[in-house]
């Protein structure tokens, strides 16, 4: 998997080209939700995963994409616990 | 021979198109976090009413506000151009159309829910709307919006982005919106993020965050939220661009059209063009209904349909979206924010009743497209719209092999003159299609062969 830290792909979410390395830290030093969905055809990301983080890691990765709204209200909820 | 179809602005569709009116399979409603259905008021903190109705409304057709209309007679209705140089180019005997959504002064689709968006929340008495963007593209749709109203607009936009796009951002400035680097030290969602990771590229999940917490923190009430794509009312104010089409295609004497293409990201550009020929495939039209993805990270296409839950206790049930496979089952994690979702739920259901057929196309065909669409109709075309133009060539050549007299109409749903990187790679040949072995994509799809599949509602009909 040499080379790999130098590719890039279009990044659905932002709209721009980005480096893998990006992919590998975007959820806040940990990897893209859509890590997987967007190299799983390039290379074996998976092993590249498994490799390279701690299980609890990449527990994001596997829980379901949430409706939009569900996403609002949930962030709604958060908001509102952070500032009182 | 006429090259274009204009509309003049009194010929202007009036009112928006609704395709959850007539969807066969009626939208399931969505859920919150408790697993209950979200009700107007949950989202009354980010949202004016007014749009929250729309966001429910299951009316087919909504008057357009003269309003609204006077705002978007700026630069629409859209031009609609027959693609002669790329039929000739290609040698094939369709007729290509295209919805030029470029002519927009942010050079995109986005600003037809942009204005509408702001002119109702300045109706409802708000002043101040707030956001978050990637490359800029909604950021700059939203701020330009906002200035032909006399709102305030800022804009959290994701650091990497801000740090690499430098011109939107000035785009957004010129505008007069505010434009923010995310994450950033305005807001406590903000904050904490720097502390714990102060070298943080950021993400579109924290940029959200920032822009919700700010509309919610507002105690004046003065201040509300927008989002660009997949929602049901960006994707209602969308319309006007396939209603528009419509009327123009008459005036280029079409009485048919077969084949109906636009890139879908989160849906809303090929939603805008698409809906109101869904609606005519509905009521029995023969309708090729195509949205386009990138083979790179298909969602629509090579994902099996998997039913899951919210979090381990399967309390909240989710709606089904499409989703990739994994290689095992997920382990025990509770339901939080940040998480993105990819495609209207709109645009599933149609796909789910076989009303669209996606298609992924790999990226250097995507380009190859674009350069020939560039050197035939002159529009260097956004990263995203090249995924269209590549299944109009596709479908262009197949009418050729068939000898079909086909009519292809198209969404060129912007230009890319801010988004040339790409076009830089590929010319130095620095872009490459991956392509997994098919027997290790056979291992990784065979692992998820035993989660729970959803309950699909689908009628059958198509």
């Amino acid at each position: 998997m040499e080379g790999i830290n130098e590719r890039t792909t279009y990044c659905r979410k932002l709209g721009h080209y980005l480096a893998f390395t990006y992919c590998c830290r975007e959820a806040q030093g940990l990897p893209c939700k859509k890590i997987i969905d967007c190299w799983f055809e390039s290379f074996n990301i998976q092993k590249y995963l498994k490799d390279n983080f701690q299980a609890h890691e990449l527990a994001h990765l596997y829980a379901p994409p949430h409706a939009k709204m569900t996403t609002l209200v949930d962030l709604i909820k958060q908001a509102r616990e952070r500032i009182t | 021979m006429p090259t274009k179809a204009f509309l003049t602005e009194d010929e202007m569709p009036r009112q928006w198109y609704n395709l959850a009116a007539d969807l066969p399979s009626p939208m399931q409603p969505p859920l919150g976090p408790d697993g209950n259905p979200v009700s107007p008021d949950m989202l009354a903190p980010v949202f004016p009413m007014n749009l929250i109705e729309q966001e429910v409304s299951r009316e087919r057709w909504i008057d357009i506000p003269e309003g609204i209309l006077e705002l978007l007679w700026r630069w629409r209705p859209s031009p609609l151009h027959r693609a002669y140089a790329l039929e000739k180019a290609l040698g094939t005997p369709a007729r290509i159309y295209y919805k030029n959504e470029s002519v927009s002064p942010p050079g995109s689709h986005k600003p037809n829910t942009a204005v509408a968006q702001a002119w109702y929340n300045k109706e409802f008495g708000i002043q101040n709307i707030v956001t978050e963007t990637g490359a800029g593209q909604w950021g700059s749709a939203l701020a330009f919006a906002c200035s032909l109203l006399g709102l305030h607009c800022k804009v959290y936009m994701v650091r990497i982005s801000f740090d690499q796009k430098p011109f939107r951002k000035i785009m957004m400035q010129t505008w007069g919106a505010t434009c923010i680097a995310s994450p950033s030290n305005q807001t406590h969602a903000g904050r904490d993020i720097l502390a714990k990771e102060p070298d943080t590229p950021g993400s579109l999940g924290i940029a959200i965050s920032e822009a919700v917490e700010e509309a919610v923190s507002d105690k004046s009430g003065k201040t509300r939220y927008a989002l660009g794509s997949v929602l049901n009312h960006v994707m209602l104010h969308q319309t006007i661009i396939g209603l528009e089409a419509k009327k123009q295609l008459q005036k280029m004497g079409e009485k048919k059209v077969n084949v109906i293409i636009g890139c879908a990201g989160g849906g809303s550009n090929f939603a805008g063009l698409s809906f109101p020929f869904v609606n005519d495939k509905i009521n029995g039209a023969d309708i090729d209904i195509i949205p386009v993805e990138p083979f790179s990270c298909p969602t629509m296409t090579k994902g099996p349909f998997i039913y899951d839950h919210g979090d381990t206790a399967k309390m909240t049930p989710l709606l089904p979206m499409h989703s990739l496979g994994h290689d095992f089952i997920p382990p025990p994690i509770h339901a939080g924010g940040l998480r993105y979702h990819g495609m209207a739920p709109l645009v599933s259901q149609g796909i789910i009743e076989g009303l669209l057929t996606p298609r992924a196309i790999h990226q250097l065909e995507c380009f190859a497209a674009a350069v020939q669409f560039a050197r035939t109709e002159g529009i260097i075309c956004a990263p995203e719209t090249s995924h269209a133009i590549a299944a109009v060539i596709q479908e262009a050549k197949k009418a050729k092999e068939e000898g079909k007299e086909k009519v292809i109409l198209f969404n060129m749903s912007g230009h890319g003159l801010m988004d040339m990187m790409g076009y830089e790679s590929y010319f130095a040949g620095k872009l490459f299609d991956y392509e997994l072995p098919e027997h290790e994509m056979g291992d990784a799809l065979k692992a998820i062969e035993n989660l729970p599949k959803p309950k699909i509602a689908k009628t059958g009909k198509w």
